[in-house]
């Protein structure tokens, strides 16, 4: 019951509650209203939510600028292609592996860096490198298909292979589900795990959360390896909605810097910032192809404008869209809490960078 | 004869690898700045002397002097209005802008020159010399020698003028340089300026023998941190020792190691050398405070 009452607490909360409830209806009732062609573009801006949301575990919360992502995202689609597609092992199973093996693939190399005690901008470096060299493996190996990529040609649909070849709704219906659900996960792990609320600490001060006695290193690693194995289901999802996949279009770095913008852009210390800024990009994306006249070029005045919003955001908008938003709320309907000048500082921000520093300090007692 | 032929074009294909180095050296050093756009300044060069094709010699010359006056213009903005407010941030802020004008750079080239792989006659007197076996375009040869003249005229810049002072005061230590009157803001619009026309120059050497593409950009944004990151914060030589040995091990692997495997293999040596020897080549005597 404080739960739901903090729900609606203050002005901002109220506001986020309702934009929350608002969102949630028209994202359960899209596939109704909408022609087909559309409902494909809402599923792209689910999943642009959901990858950014899972890289935001490592980027945004603990501070680690990945661009190794990409791999994983690559692997989720591969191992669906590969296991499910070539050798016709069940989708739910090839899934499960891409997660695994892209949690030990972000696991190791998180450890791999700490263990060399890397610094931030070279763990960003190592990681591109490392996300550049694995789609070369992709590019030349024959398992993967090589520069040809793979072709899905199996035929059976259901949920129970996790295939609709003439209607998108039900994918659709797939991701929102998986949407809603890690971010359940997230704000659950990010605020009522010891593990989830020691990382904003690892991100602001690495060498002050050791010296309260939070296993940094281990942590850091966990983070990771969560972050990047749930990477892994947006890509399988993308592969199953395409039906080809190569090394060119889900392992390039720019799936991994993708990733990376949307989130920051967002606001990359917040639960909601990663999701809103996937969905808006897809639907900036949409809107630029709508309105380009010639399409030979729409992906790329596409990019030139998304690359022109996230510069205008970043140079005048402060630390992302959705810190931006609250401070709006805040300004317009005040914080709720008149006597607490204090408070006037703290509410502008989003939860995650309310995360109470002080009870982490017992995590290893 | 395999071996000299792979060394011969891997040194010279390395002095401009260590040109376009030198300019992320700079910025990266002096500002702490992390420039995702530097390839694409490299790219601003390609494309500049290829719009401008010049048919002569002397028509080159002038116009590799117009696109680094560009492309130090270009710097400069961008430093002024882009980056110098978001100094004082973290450094998601610079790292995320600096990546977006590179991708907006890269989709205007997409835009401006649809047609991939261009390339210019070449503007040297002599198409390729032979001696010993080894067979080497003089276009490379030349770019080569200019790309070691100008690093040495830039390292003459760093250790031998004023500005040069200055410009190792802000690496030194910022506070130290503010405390004595540096004008730091000058001297940071001016680094990036002159790392921007680095790259530009560069760019211009490469484009008679390299044809180029809007996807180049990602690919000298990489090459360029690899050798600063090899050749390490201390000193000039480390970067243009680290820009020799990446074309050599490049021009290795493309004989040795198939297609795209070939930058694997130099990516995934350039993650061990992170590993194992993240202070780089040359060491800095003095610790930052």
């Amino acid at each position: 019951m404080r739960s739901l009452r903090a729900l609606v607490s203050t002005p901002l909360n109220r506001a986020n509650t309702l934009v929350v409830a608002v969102a949630l209806v028209v994202a359960v009732t899209f596939p109704q209203f909408a022609a087909e062609p559309t409902i494909g573009v809402g599923f792209v801006a689910l999943l642009y939510a959901m990858r950014n949301l899972t890289w935001n575990i490592a980027g945004g919360f603990t501070g680690l600028l990945s661009i190794a992502h990409a791999s994983a995202f690559g692997i989720g689609a591969f191992s669906v292609a590969v296991l499910t597609w070539q050798h016709g092992i069940n989708i739910w199973l090839a899934i499960g592996v891409g997660i695994l093996l892209s949690a030990a693939i972000g696991a190791a190399v998180s450890l791999i860096m700490s263990r060399f005690g890397v610094n931030a901008l070279f763990f960003t470096l190592g990681t591109l490198a490392l996300a550049v060299a694995i789609s070369g493996i992709a590019a030349t190996w024959s398992v993967t298909g090589g520069v040809n990529g793979l072709q899905n040609l199996t035929t059976q649909e259901g949920i129970l292979h996790l295939q609709w070849f003439t209607d998108a709704a039900p994918l659709y219906y797939v991701a929102l589900a998986v949407l809603v659900l890690l971010t359940a996960g997230v704000s659950w792990m990010t605020r009522r795990t010891r593990f989830g609320r020691s990382l904003p600490f690892i991100r602001e001060d690495p060498v002050l959360a050791a010296s309260m006695g939070v296993a940094v290193i281990r942590n850091q690693a966990i983070a990771m390896g969560v972050s990047m194995g749930l990477t892994a289901i947006p890509g399988a999802l993308i592969a199953q909605y395409t039906n080809f996949v190569s090394y060119d279009s889900v392992l390039s770095v720019e799936v991994g810097v993708a990733m990376l913008v949307g989130a920051i852009i967002g606001g990359s210390a917040t639960l909601a910032g990663p999701i809103v800024a996937g969905i808006g990009i897809a639907v900036l994306e949409e809107l630029l192809r709508m309105f380009a006249v010639s399409s030979s070029n729409v992906s790329s005045y596409t990019q030139i404008a998304y690359a022109i919003c996230v510069i205008a955001i970043l140079r005048f908008g402060g630390s992302g869209i959705v810190p931006l938003w609250n401070r709006l709320i805040v300004r317009l309907f005040g914080t709720g809490r008149p006597h607490d000048p204090e408070s006037e500082k703290s509410s502008g921000r989003s939860a995650p960078d309310r995360a109470p520093a002080p009870e982490v300090v017992s995590e290893h007692a | 004869m395999a071996v000299l032929q792979i060394i011969a074009t891997g040194v010279l294909q390395g002095l401009i690898y260590a040109l376009i180095g030198l300019g992320l050296y700079l910025i990266f050093n002096v500002m702490r700045v992390v420039n995702f756009a530097h390839g694409y300044f490299v790219l601003i060069g390609m494309y500049g002397v290829l719009s401008l094709k010049p048919s002569s010699l002397a028509d080159f010359a002038v116009a590799l002097l117009f696109v680094a006056a560009v492309a130090a213009a270009f710097g400069y903005l961008v430093e002024r209005f882009l980056i110098e407010s978001t100094l004082d941030k973290s450094g998601h802020a610079q790292l995320v802008i600096t990546l977006s004008i590179g991708v907006a750079l890269q989709y205007l080239f997409q835009v401006l020159y649809p047609e991939p792989y261009q390339t210019i006659r070449n503007p040297w007197p002599i198409d390729a010399i032979n001696t010993l076996g080894v067979t080497i375009s003089f276009a490379r040869l030349a770019a080569g020698t200019v790309s070691l003249v100008l690093a040495l005229a830039l390292s003459w810049l760093i250790y031998r003028t004023r500005l040069g002072v200055y410009m190792r005061a802000c690496a030194e230590s910022l506070n130290g340089a503010m405390f004595v009157g540096v004008n730091v803001r000058r001297v940071y619009r001016s680094t990036f300026a002159l790392g921007a026309a680095a790259a530009a120059v560069a760019g211009g050497l490469l484009i008679p023998f390299q044809p180029v593409s809007p996807l180049y950009g990602l690919e000298l944004t990489v090459k360029a941190f690899i050798v600063v990151v090899i050749g390490g914060s201390g000193a000039l030589w480390g970067t243009v020792t680290a820009g020799v040995l990446l074309g050599v091990a490049e021009a290795a692997s493309s004989v040795y190691v198939s297609g795209s495997l070939a930058s694997s293999v130099i990516y995934g040596a350039f993650l061990l050398i992170i590993l194992f020897r993240p202070q780089g080549l040359a060491r800095k005597r003095v610790a930052r405070t």
